[in-house]
Parts: C-alpha cells; sequence; structure tokens
C-alpha cells in the first residue's frame, strides 16, 4: 500500500486529500505543522509526501530542506496557493516540483506519476 | 665823556667806546626784533594750530567773553569769527554748562569737565561731546578758559548704522533658528513676522503663493493694515500688482517709500497702507511666494527695510522649497508604498481563495467521479459550506475595504442578534473546528447589531487565534455582561502578542512577527476594528499574563424587556 504524509494547516484540505486518494487505494497520514510532519515521518514508512508552503512555524520549503537532506530521493511535493518566485526558486535547487492549489488533479496525477517510477 | 656848559665832550677814546657801545645796541636791538618776530610767527602758528582743530573751540578770558574761536566753532555755530569774539560764552554754549571760568570753578573743584549734550546748529540740533578747562598764567592766577566740542553726529550715524547691522544679523539668526526648529517651515511663519512686526515697526506677511496663485498669507501680530489680506487667499490672479510682479519673477523685490492712493500693490485695497516693501521667497528655480512690510506712514520703509526683507526672504524661501520638495518625496513614497501594498493585498486575497477553492473543486470532482464514499454526506456538506464561507468572508472583506476606501462607509444591517447561535455558527465554519471551545453563560441577553458583520468579526479573530497558537492548543470563546455591555473574549495560548505590536495591529496590512510563513493579506484586523467601529463596539487586544492573546469585543445589549 502506498502511504503519503499530507502535512497542511487546513484540515479540510487534509480530508480532501485523504478521501481523493483514499480512491485510488493509498493510505494518508496527516501532519498539521511542519514540525509534527518532521517528527511522524517515517523513513520506509511514508512513500510521498506533501507539503503546504504557508503554514504556522517551519514552510514547506523549510520541511522539504530538511527531509531532502535524509532522504534524497524520497518524492516531494509541494502544493500551495503561495508559490511566488522565490519559492519556486527554492523548490527547484531542492528538486522539488510545485502544484498550484486549487489544481487538485495535476497533483493527483504527479503523485501517480512519481511513487510508479 | 664830559658834560660841560650844556654841551658834550666827547674825547677820542670814549668815542670809540660809544661807537662800540651803539653797536652793541643795534645788536641788541637787532635780536630783540628777531625774537619779537619770532615770537609773532609762533603765535601765529598757535593761531593756525587752533584754527584748523577738528574740534570746536572757545577760548574765553576771565569774565568768560570770547577771546577766539576756529572753523570748527563757525561750522558748528554757523557763525564768522568776527561774529563770536567778544560775545560771552553762556549766550553760545547749551544753558547747563558753566560758560566763566569762574562758574566752571565753582561747579567743579578740578577746574575741568566733559559732558555730553546737543548744541543748535543751522542744520538742526547736533550731538556733541563738550569739555571745559580753566586756564591759569605762571603764577596761578585765572587767565582765562577753554570750550571744545566734537561734532558726534557721525559717530552717532556710525554707531546706529553698526547696532541696525547687529539687529539685522540677530534677526537673520533667530530667523534660521526658527526655521530650523519648526517641523513644517510655514510653522515658523507667524513667529518670524512678529519678530519683523517688532523690528522694523511695520506690519509684516508672507505670501505663500503657487506661480501668481495666493495660497495662504502669514502675519505675525499682523494688525489693522493687514487684516484685508484675507482677502487674497486663493485669489486667482492677481494682474497687474506690484505683488503679481513679484510673484511671477519679474521683479525680485521693490521698494514702495511712498504708496499713492489706488496704487495696485496687492491686487486687493488695504487701506491705510503709505509704504511698502516686496520681496520675493526664492527657492531653487522658483518663487514660494513673497514678503510684504506695510507701514502706515510714508517714507519710512527704504533701502535699509528692502535690504532687510531680501535677506529675510533669502532664508525663508529656501526653506520653503526644501519642504515642499521633501513633502512631495513623502507623498510620492507613500504612494508607492500603497501602490505595493494594494499589489501585495490582491496578491493575498487571490492566494487565500485558493484553499477554499482546492477543497470545493476536490470534493466536485470526487461528486462526479462517485468517490466520495467514506466521507458521510453531511460532513462533505459541511466542509463544502465551510469553504463556501470562507470564500465569502474572504470576498466581503475585499470589498469591505474597497469601499473603505473610497470613503464609502460600512453598509449596515442592525437588528437583534443572539450571540450563542451566531457563536455556534462562526466556530463550524472555521478551519478548525475541533480546537474552538465555547465557554459561554447560560443567561447570555442578545446584542443590538448586524449579525453579518459580527460574523465576520469573529471569524476573522477566530481563525487569528488558531493560526497564532500551537496546533494542538485549545482557542476558548467566553463571554460575560455586566450593565448593558456584553464582553466576548477569544483567547488563545500562542505566544502572545508583542506589547510593541499593539499599537500598530489595525493597522492597514500589518502582519504579525510570527506570521511571516502564515496566509493572510494583513488586511483582516484592520477592515475587523473598522466594522467594530462602526457597529459602536469596542475591540481590544492585550497580552494575557498566563500567556497567550486576549481579543475583547463589547457590544451593546437589547434593552432589557420588561
Amino acid at each position: 500500500v502506498t502511504t503519503l504524509l499530507v502535512v497542511d494547516d487546513n484540515a479540510d484540505i487534509r480530508a480532501i486529500l485523504r478521501l481523493s486518494l483514499r480512491g485510488i487505494g493509498w493510505q494518508v497520514e496527516e501532519a498539521e505543522r511542519g514540525a509534527e510532519a518532521l517528527e511522524r515521518f517515517a523513513d520506509g514508512v511514508h512513500d510521498a509526501v506533501v507539503l503546504d508552503q504557508s503554514m504556522p512555524g517551519l514552510t514547506g520549503l523549510e520541511v522539504a530542506e530538511r527531509l531532502r537532506a535524509d532522504h534524497p530521493e524520497l518524492p516531494i511535493v509541494i502544493f500551495s496557493g503561495y508559490l511566488d518566485q522565490h519559492v519556486e526558486e527554492g523548490a527547484r535547487v531542492l528538486g522539488v516540483p510545485t502544484i498550484a492549489k486549487p489544481d487538485l488533479a495535476q497533483l493527483l496525477a504527479l503523485l501517480r506519476r512519481l511513487t510508479a517510477a | 665823556v664830559r658834560l660841560r656848559d650844556g654841551g658834550l665832550t666827547v674825547d677820542a677814546i670814549s668815542r670809540v667806546r660809544l661807537s662800540q657801545a651803539l653797536d652793541e645796541l643795534s645788536k641788541v636791538q637787532m635780536e630783540l626784533d628777531a625774537e619779537r618776530v619770532a615770537r609773532v610767527e609762533a603765535e601765529a602758528g598757535f593761531d593756525e594750530l587752533v584754527w584748523s582743530m577738528s574740534d570746536a573751540l572757545l577760548l574765553v578770558d576771565p569774565k568768560g567773553l570770547v577771546t577766539r574761536t576756529n572753523a570748527a566753532t563757525c561750522a558748528l555755530l554757523g557763525r564768522p569769527a568776527e561774529e563770536l569774539e567778544g560775545v560771552s560764552a553762556a549766550v553760545l554754549l547749551p544753558a547747563d554748562v558753566p560758560a566763566t571760568p569762574w562758574a566752571l570753578l565753582e561747579r567743579h573743584a578740578s577746574g575741568r569737565f566733559a559732558t555730553e549734550t546737543v548744541v543748535d546748529s543751522p542744520g538742526g540740533a547736533r550731538p556733541v561731546s563738550l569739555s571745559g578747562a580753566v586756564i591759569r598764567n605762571r603764577s596761578g592766577r585765572i587767565a582765562g578758559g577753554v570750550f571744545a566740542a566734537r561734532d558726534l553726529t557721525e559717530t552717532q550715524r556710525l554707531v546706529g548704522e553698526l547696532a541696525a547691522a547687529n539687529q539685522r544679523w540677530e534677526l537673520l539668526g533667530r530667523t534660521s533658528d526658527l526655521l530650523a526648529a519648526a517641523v513644517d517651515p510655514v510653522d515658523a511663519l507667524p513667529a518670524i513676522a512678529a519678530l519683523l512686526d517688532e523690528a522694523t515697526g511695520t506690519a509684516a506677511a508672507f505670501i505663500l503663493a503657487e506661480g501668481t496663485v495666493v495660497r495662504d498669507v502669514v502675519t505675525g501680530s499682523g494688525g489693522p493694515l493687514l487684516r484685508r489680506l484675507e482677502e487674497l487667499r486663493d485669489r486667482q490672479h492677481s494682474a497687474g500688482s506690484a505683488l503679481e510682479a513679484v510673484l511671477d519673477g519679474r521683479s525680485p523685490a521693490l521698494v514702495m517709500p511712498d504708496v499713492p492712493p489706488g496704487y495696485p500693490l496687492l491686487g486687493v485695497e488695504v487701506d491705510g497702507i503709505r509704504g511698502a516693501v516686496l520681496a520675493s521667497l526664492p527657492a531653487q528655480d522658483e518663487r514660494m511666494g513673497a514678503l510684504l512690510l506695510v507701514s502706515d506712514r510714508p517714507g519710512l520703509l527704504g533701502a535699509a527695510q528692502i535690504e532687510l526683507a531680501e535677506q529675510i526672504a533669502g532664508r525663508v524661501g529656501p526653506a520653503l522649497g526644501i519642504a515642499q520638495l521633501r513633502g512631495s518625496l513623502a507623498r510620492h513614497a507613500a504612494q508607492a508604498e500603497a501602490r505595493r501594498a494594494r499589489e501585495d493585498l490582491l496578491s493575498g486575497v487571490s492566494h487565500d481563495m485558493k484553499t477554499p477553492l482546492t477543497v470545493i473543486s476536490g470534493f466536485v470532482d470526487l461528486l462526479a467521479a462517485g468517490e466520495a464514499a467514506g466521507m458521510g454526506r453531511e460532513e462533505v456538506l459541511a466542509m463544502m459550506r465551510r469553504q463556501t464561507r470562507r470564500l465569502q468572508r474572504l470576498v466581503g472583506q475585499f470589498l469591505d475595504f474597497v469601499r473603505l476606501e473610497a470613503d464609502r462607509g460600512l453598509s449596515l444591517q442592525r437588528g437583534v442578534v443572539d450571540l450563542r447561535t451566531l457563536l455556534e455558527d462562526v466556530v463550524s465554519t472555521v478551519d478548525n473546528p475541533d480546537r474552538v471551545r465555547l465557554e459561554l453563560p447560560e443567561n447570555l441577553p442578545a446584542v443590538e447589531s448586524d449579525a453579518q458583520r459580527l460574523d465576520q468579526v469573529f471569524a476573522n479573530l477566530l481563525t487569528n487565534a488558531l493560526k497564532f497558537s500551537p496546533a494542538d492548543s485549545p482557542v476558548v470563546v467566553e463571554a460575560s455582561h455586566a450593565g448593558r455591555i456584553v464582553r466576548v473574549g477569544v483567547i488563545d495560548h500562542g505566544p502572545g502578542i508583542d506589547p510593541l505590536e499593539v499599537d500598530r495591529l489595525f493597522e492597514k496590512f500589518t502582519r504579525g512577527t510570527g506570521a511571516t510563513s502564515t496566509e493572510g493579506s494583513g488586511l483582516g484586523l484592520y477592515v475587523t476594528k473598522l466594522v467594530v467601529d462602526a457597529l459602536d463596539a469596542d475591540l481590544r487586544i492585550e497580552r494575557r499574563r498566563q500567556g497567550g492573546t486576549r481579543a475583547i469585543v463589547s457590544l451593546p445589549s437589547v434593552k432589557a424587556a420588561a
């Protein structure tokens, strides 16, 4: 079973991702903040991570940077409404793709592609 | 030599001696003559010396009659020497001066005096320094007296000029000080005008203009002469007037020592102006207006006043010019800042809309694919409703902002609002309703307000409280009432608001320092505060001693039912 860690401070976003991915047989675990995500992430358990960018505490980019340091191969996607030049550039450097909210369909397609590889 | 029978017999020897004696005698005679010539010459030298001395001299005999005088005396008194000699000095000297040697000795035991006084002269009274002394001969007897007068007119003119120059310097210095001390140099103008009033005995006014349009008139004490200058304000044109010539640069300054009645000096008739000075206030490459000095008497204003006016104007003009430049720079900066803030706001609002759109469109897709199974229909609808409300609030808040910016005010629909129902509803629509704890008393009275606006206020305060506190900490909504006031508090357990930031909370586009990574346009509290004000309510945000932040909204309850 593919397991995804969704990090977003908005409960409804987490819910829609959970429901959407359950349809294709994935399991979704949730974290509300970046620090919580770093605590909960377990290598070998989570196959991919979806990060919101703008959250209280750590930003999505900051979480991605820390995860990337230990897990260079881990598929990470930033799914956010706040994609400016600064975020895009930071994500590009980390090799993390970004998808702009509200394009959920594109996010799902990308996740399928990344985990299939 | 023998004398015999009436005859003179001179022997030869005696004849020789006599001749020798006669020679001697004639030599002595010649020496005496030479001595007399020398003495006469010396006396003539003394005469000449006395005659040419620059001080006016009167020499008198013991009775006080003039024996000798000089050119300076003749010039000072306007009379020839012949007329003065033999005249009693008492007639010529001021009455309070002892004019005979005896009188002088009686008054001054030392036999001399010095004083400053005024003597009558053909050109009018002249200030002099006058001294007198008793003259004694070798045996100590009084031989006469001497009086010397020095004309002080020139000295006094120099002293006057020095004093005037000094006063001008002081005036310029104080003008600079006043300009430097004022935040806006225009604020210093009344005091500068008052200084000019006092220093010149005129009435001074600063006429501030853009081009030839008078924008303002600033006077010191002003007085009746300048009262009508108010009429100059916002004059589009003062065509043909002397003021216009100074304002448009044709004439940097002008002085009218004697203003003829009806002369077009200012473009408005100011009764009683008989003398005027106008000097333009020069700035970099334009004129900021003009300095006007007026007098109610002709002949008072002249070169000195125009020089002073130009010097003062030369300090005031550039100060006004720099202030204007600074003002327009600040305005430009503020405009740029407002433009940037508006862009930030637009991007913030549009970003804020993406989360609810994601949820709504996601569910629409799921429902379309028949994949929403596994979640209750009610739960899905609640989420969609919640995010729709959020979208509505964002749009509403943005519209409020636009209305407020355009000074159109907020639309209100007042009515009786049940706070419990309202707060429960608001809580159900925030992102994390589970974290909110409602602690409302049973007997909470209804309030007189606008339900939709209150929804907006509490949704904003709750969203902030959830955003700025740890994910697992509760946010408490409590309420109490006293008299006709109902207080609703929204309490979070976050880091607490920085006391230094409290004052800035309600400013446009302010975001808490802890908010750098959290979404938000920075508009929420600004609009919320304005809404609260419009509802005649009160909003206070404070740091709690136990930690966290408390926002308190005070509302008027409905009048107690009978």
